[in-house]
């Protein structure tokens, strides 16, 4: 069934794209690469903390 | 689909001119849903609105693969409902088959006829006099070509339900038209 092709005012159509797209990435406040970058630094601060903490308990030998 | 597809990856991977795919694709079918249910342009703008911006808020989070088309008329119905649900019912804005309801587009195309332009607008006050069930069903199958079965997820009804609202639809609509004549 064919009805009217329906759309908004071109100036309505540019306002609501850009009134969305502001919201890309919002859903957590970060970007999709701060996102990755997050669990990334976590991890090699455990890391570096686990080797700090392994050398001060003279389980390893750092020099 | 498989352009959908590939728009689908492209939100995932956070890129905005995948959502302008999105957003140019979809747009004016997902208005033009909005409009003949809520029967208000205004208010079909606005939750055109709604639906993008959900769309650009889970991007990321979609699964790889998402039924895009899918997904945009649920986001966009589930909106409607909400709406609905909030606003204050006006009695005189339900009044059917008025002459002065505002209704889509009249603009005739280029291989259309006067007869034609004619029947279409009549069709269109058809349409919007169904009762609002019945009406979705109608605009997600026979106008969008959804299948019964994509048509049920979104509506939330079992597939049979949603043949049976179709065809109710179908007669409805076959005697409304006859009655606007």
């Amino acid at each position: 069934m064919k009805l009217s092709e329906v759309d908004m005012k071109p100036e309505n159509v540019d306002r609501i794209r850009a009134a969305a797209r502001a919201h890309i990435g919002h859903e957590s406040g970060l970007s999709v690469w701060e996102r990755r970058l997050v669990p990334a630094s976590a991890l090699a601060f455990a890391a570096a903390y686990l080797l700090w903490a392994a050398a001060k308990a003279d389980l390893i030998l750092l020099r | 689909m498989g352009e959908d597809l590939a728009i689908v990856n492209g939100l995932l991977a956070g890129k905005p001119r995948a959502f302008d795919e999105a957003y140019d694709k979809y747009r004016p079918r997902i208005y033009g849903f909005l409009w003949r249910l809520a029967r208000d342009p205004e208010v079909a703008m606005d939750l055109v609105q709604e639906t993008f911006i959900s769309l650009a808020r889970n991007a990321t989070k979609l699964e790889s693969d998402t039924n895009l088309r899918a997904w945009l008329f649920t986001v966009a119905r589930n909106a409607y409902r909400s709406h609905r649900r909030w606003a204050i019912l006006d009695a005189s804005r339900w009044a059917v088959l008025e002459d002065d309801m505002p209704l889509p587009a009249q603009a005739r195309g280029p291989d259309e006829s006067l007869d034609d332009a004619r029947s279409r607008q009549r069709i269109e006050r058809a349409v919007f006099a169904l009762p609002e069930a019945n009406r979705e069903v109608l605009l997600l199958v026979a106008v969008e070509g959804l299948s019964h079965d994509e048509a049920a997820k979104i509506l939330d009804i079992t597939p049979e339900a949603a043949r049976q609202r179709l065809s109710r639809a179908r007669a409805q609509l076959a005697k409304l038209e006859k009655r606007t004549k």
